[in-house]
């Protein structure tokens, strides 16, 4: 019997797996990257076009557009390995951590593009600076959306549970992340208090997804 | 989970017992053994068994297979043989009983199991990378013929050539336990011919087979044991 592949290398192997696949079939990019783009300019076209209403709405913009994206972006998890019966030989290669932190990372980084695709979008429309609170509230805020949206994908798609949940699911769950990253993303607005929300919200919600996902995995 | 390891739960009453015979010898894999070199069992099932929704799907059930053996599952449909390959696999937690695997057992659905999107060689390659045998990969696409689709999409192979390009990823793992699950369903003569020839180079490889199907004409002369399956248990053969 061939020795156990390390936890890291075997997260390591799903993520080059999950990168391979999107670089295959580019689900996740054709799937969120069109509507954040529009999503952004019809923002645009709604809150503006006076420059102090689209400085207002410029932080609130963005982090709708990764918040919604994540809909999505969640059938990436499963739902699609699900419907194309590769779930069953992934979930018997792969530990239940390995299999986590390997999607995690995936959806994380499509995540992270979605925000910089959105605030780039924002930030030359809207006329508005990326100011630096931001890029730390994009980064633990992306990462708590992105655990969120394995857990839930993974959920919804091993479960009996309808594909119309996952709205329902996500987008109440990622409120501290639509807050606290509009409010860093927003001019003239205290740091402290926010930062410290999504760096709570996702060390909080990456220990809960690392923790409930092998019972998610159940069937 | 799949992994190594036993799924216990309480209440263990074997009812049925299926003692798998060995036809052949059991040939010592070729390099490391996934399915052990001796008649131990490599997957043992005891007093599994298994509920849904407080209803019971199978009674408690002993199952034993050895290494380089083929086991047929054979019943009408919902008689409970996907919840057993299932079961066998990990994939399912049993209600109450023990599961040890000495390995890994793998779960394929009607011989699918790679992402359509990719082309087989980096299907096959990226299946085999996630239990560190990438390199076992080009090896796996030659033994099952399929070096002439390996820059092909998955998604445009025919039903038989889909099953070998499967089977190539998982014989790649070099799992101890394939549990195949209607495997022969769209498969013409040749491609059935095809999917026998890759069964017996994985028995010779030690690999122990458990394969439901609805066509067992073509499997049970080659088979070490058969499971009649009905109403969630195991008839006796």
């Amino acid at each position: 019997m061939s020795a156990p592949v390390p936890l890291l290398a075997q997260a390591a192997a799903v993520l080059r797996r999950e990168i391979a696949v999107e670089r295959a079939g580019r689900e996740a990019l054709v799937t969120t990257a069109p509507f954040v783009a529009a999503f952004v300019v019809l923002a645009g076209l709604a809150f503006g076009p006076a420059p102090q209403q689209l400085a207002v709405a410029a932080g609130g913009t963005t982090w709708l557009a990764v918040l919604v994206a994540t809909v999505p972006l969640a059938r990436t998890v499963a739902g699609t390995e699900r419907a194309e019966d590769s779930w069953d030989l992934l979930r018997g290669l792969v530990a239940p951590g390995a299999l986590f932190a390997g999607k995690l990372l995936a959806t994380w980084g499509a995540l992270l593009l979605t925000a910089a695709l959105a605030g780039g979008l924002v930030a030359v429309l809207f006329d508005v600076p990326v100011l630096p609170q931001a890029i730390y509230g994009g980064v633990l805020g992306t990462l708590a959306l992105a655990a969120l949206t394995t857990g839930f994908g993974v959920l919804v798609a091993t479960g009996s549970r309808r594909r119309g949940l996952m709205a329902a699911l996500l987008l109440p769950a990622g409120l501290p992340a639509l807050l606290a990253g509009t409010q860093l993303s927003t001019p003239g607005v205290a740091v402290l208090p926010w930062a410290l929300l999504v760096t709570v919200y996702a060390t909080a919600v990456l220990v809960a997804a690392w923790a409930v996902f092998p019972v998610l995995l159940e069937e | 989970m799949t992994a190594p390891g036993d799924q216990r739960a309480r209440g263990t009453r074997p009812t049925d017992e299926v003692a798998v015979r060995r036809a052949t010898p059991l040939r010592p894999p070729a390099t490391d053994a996934a399915a052990g070199g001796g008649a131990a069992p490599v997957l043992r099932l005891s007093g599994v068994t298994r509920r849904h929704a407080g209803r019971p799907v199978w009674v408690p059930v002993d199952l034993a297979l050895a290494g380089g053996t083929l086991t047929v599952v054979t019943g009408p449909n919902g008689s409970g043989k996907t919840t057993l390959l299932r079961l066998a696999a990990g994939l399912l937690a049993p209600s109450s009983g023990t599961r040890s695997c000495a390995g890994t057992a793998l779960y394929l659905r009607g011989g699918a199991g790679l992402r359509t999107a990719q082309t087989v060689r980096a299907a096959v390659t990226g299946t085999a990378a996630l239990v560190g045998r990438g390199e076992a990969a080009g090896g796996a696409l030659a033994a099952l013929g399929l070096d002439a689709l390996a820059d092909r999409t998955v998604g445009t192979l025919s039903a038989g050539e889909r099953v070998r390009a499967t089977l190539a990823a998982a014989l790649a793992c070099r799992p101890a336990v394939l549990c195949l699950d209607e495997p022969t369903a769209a498969l013409d003569e040749g491609a059935l011919a095809d999917l026998v020839t890759v069964l017996d180079a994985a028995r010779a490889d030690g690999v122990a087979l458990l394969v439901a199907t609805h066509q067992p004409a073509v499997l049970l002369p080659r088979a070490d044991a058969q499971l009649r399956v009905e109403a969630g248990r195991v008839v006796r053969r």
